[in-house]
């Protein structure tokens, strides 16, 4: 019986919407013969067993993932880095985050939004990316279109480093909520070297802009921003800034880095602001292959 | 805590006891439920899928989401259609929003997912190519058919257990694999036949050759 009618979804007549043409009523059913040879091909199918990297990678990801059935732990946020300085909440700037941004008038915030997780949550109806589960640190750092790549390839183990290591203490230490990690308006050293091993490493540290708080609506707009722009979850969010040119002023971008199968990492910059209607709001996009 | 003792009680616990202990806060039930059936549910990601990356990141989309959302498992169905329908709506999602963004496939991109399916040297070259087509065909369904397809004539489940699991009635379960189907029919005539895309057997036609 291939006619019955779905009451309910719609399709009872009409099955166009799932990309075909005909109709129920129009099935022309297979004789038996034809239609056993056909399942019986389907069921000739060998069973599938799983590749280990991809276990491994879905093993880590539920591993990395804060356990909503443990105890409180609502939020991974990263450790202030060796250039950033956590403040008190109140510490909050009233007048939204673009003021972070002082010295060049044009310069605009940019928000480095780096996911190096193994998470991958394509935010579909079942898995929104959490806002205050995306790990995310601001510091000074400026990231320039003609070195990204190498920027954020160095920064990748401190990243995926500073991802991986709220999880040993989700369940046992509540860290502080979205909204509690507030980075100070840092003055810059204007002589201070770059140094390798620091956050977001081999980027420059901006002498111009100062470090833009980190606050519950910023998490959820980057959250919104990359849910649209990418299937896979962030890890960790540097706010930093980005040069497209020598010439051009800082942007606000806000990039992701995210990690996909067989190790490859997309890292995403992309404009804070995230506005959907933005065609630029994608400023750069890298695929990384850690293999 | 991560004694021998716990890991073979959760070796021993049936899929229930698992997802209430998941939900109950046991770090490592949720973890057993997926090596438990990560197979199954990878099949069912990669065939409905059609492609290794998407599969991956839809089935880890999927877990991700029923490691979170356990909570909601009402236990009205087995744990295992409950996952398997968590996955399959995450892949057809993928697909569904891959559609919508256009991309050039790989020209001659090898459909036969997994080395595993090719590694068998007595495999005679014509099934093997069989699978191949099989593969390709199955990639050509719209997704909703391919799913019940997938689900009920590759993966063995009840036209009752795939309904579940697609969260619709038996009756469209059975049209739409009727429907795949007809269109694989057709497909895989060439296999045997090139020219006998036409062959076809119908039941409203004489007998004849079969062409599969």
């Amino acid at each position: 019986m291939t006619n019955e009618q779905d009451p309910k979804s719609g399709e009872s007549t009409n099955d166009s919407a799932i990309g075909g043409a005909d109709v129920v009523g129009d099935i022309t059913p297979l004789d038996p013969q034809t239609e056993a040879l056909v399942t019986g091909a389907l069921a000739s199918l060998p069973p599938l067993t799983m590749p280990q990297d991809v276990h491994e990678r879905l093993l880590a990801a539920i591993a990395a993932e804060p356990n909503p059935y443990a105890k409180p732990a609502p939020a991974t946020d990263v450790p202030p880095a060796s250039n950033v300085t956590a403040i008190p909440t109140q510490r909050k700037r009233s007048n939204g985050w673009f003021v972070g941004v002082a010295g060049v008038a044009a310069a605009s915030v940019l928000g480095l939004v780096v996911g190096t997780s193994v998470l991958d949550g394509e935010s579909g109806p079942t898995a929104p990316i959490t806002a205050a589960a995306i790990p995310m640190s601001a510091t000074t750092n400026e990231y320039k279109k003609e070195t990204f790549t190498t920027q954020v390839a160095a920064a990748l183990p401190k990243w995926r480093t500073a991802a991986v290591a709220p999880e040993s203490t989700t369940d046992a230490v509540p860290s502080a909520s979205p909204s509690d990690l507030v980075y100070s308006p840092k003055p810059e050293p204007s002589s201070s070297p770059v140094n390798p091993s620091d956050d977001a490493v081999n980027a420059i540290p901006s002498a111009s802009v100062q470090i833009v708080p980190v606050d519950k609506s910023m998490r959820e707009r980057v959250a919104a921003c990359l849910a649209q722009i990418s299937s896979k979850a962030p890890m960790h969010v540097e706010i930093a800034t980005y040069v497209a040119t020598p010439t051009a002023p800082a942007e606000a971008v806000a990039v992701a880095a995210l990690s996909g199968v067989n190790e490859s990492i997309d890292v995403y910059a992309i404009k804070v602001s995230c506005a959907t209607d933005d065609p630029q709001i994608v400023r750069e996009h890298v695929t990384i292959n850690t293999q | 805590m991560d004694g021998e003792d716990e890991v073979q009680s959760n070796a021993t616990r049936t899929d229930h006891e698992l997802m209430a202990a998941h939900v109950a806060g046991d770090p490592d039930a949720f973890t057993e439920l997926v090596n438990r059936h990560r197979d199954r549910l990878w099949a069912v990601a990669l065939r409905t899928t059609g492609d290794v990356e998407e599969a991956a990141d839809g089935l880890q989309e999927a877990l991700l989401s029923a490691y979170k959302n356990a909570g909601s498992f009402r236990g009205d169905s087995a744990v295992t259609t409950w996952m398997h329908r968590v996955v399959v709506n995450a892949c057809l999602d993928r697909l569904r929003r891959r559609a919508s963004r256009p991309t050039v496939p790989l020209p001659e991109q090898d459909t036969d997912f997994g080395s595993n399916m090719l590694a068998d040297p007595k495999d005679p070259l014509h099934a093997r190519e069989l699978r191949i087509e099989i593969q390709r065909a199955l990639a050509e369904l719209p997704p909703d058919q391919r799913a019940a397809v997938v689900l009920v004539d590759v993966e063995g489940y009840s036209v009752d257990e795939a309904a579940q699991i697609l969260q619709c009635p038996s009756g469209t379960v059975k049209s739409r694999c009727a429907r795949g189907r007809a269109k694989l029919a057709t497909r895989l005539a060439n296999v045997r036949n090139p020219s006998a895309e036409d062959s076809v057997r119908y039941s409203s036609q004489e007998g004849g050759d079969v062409p599969l």
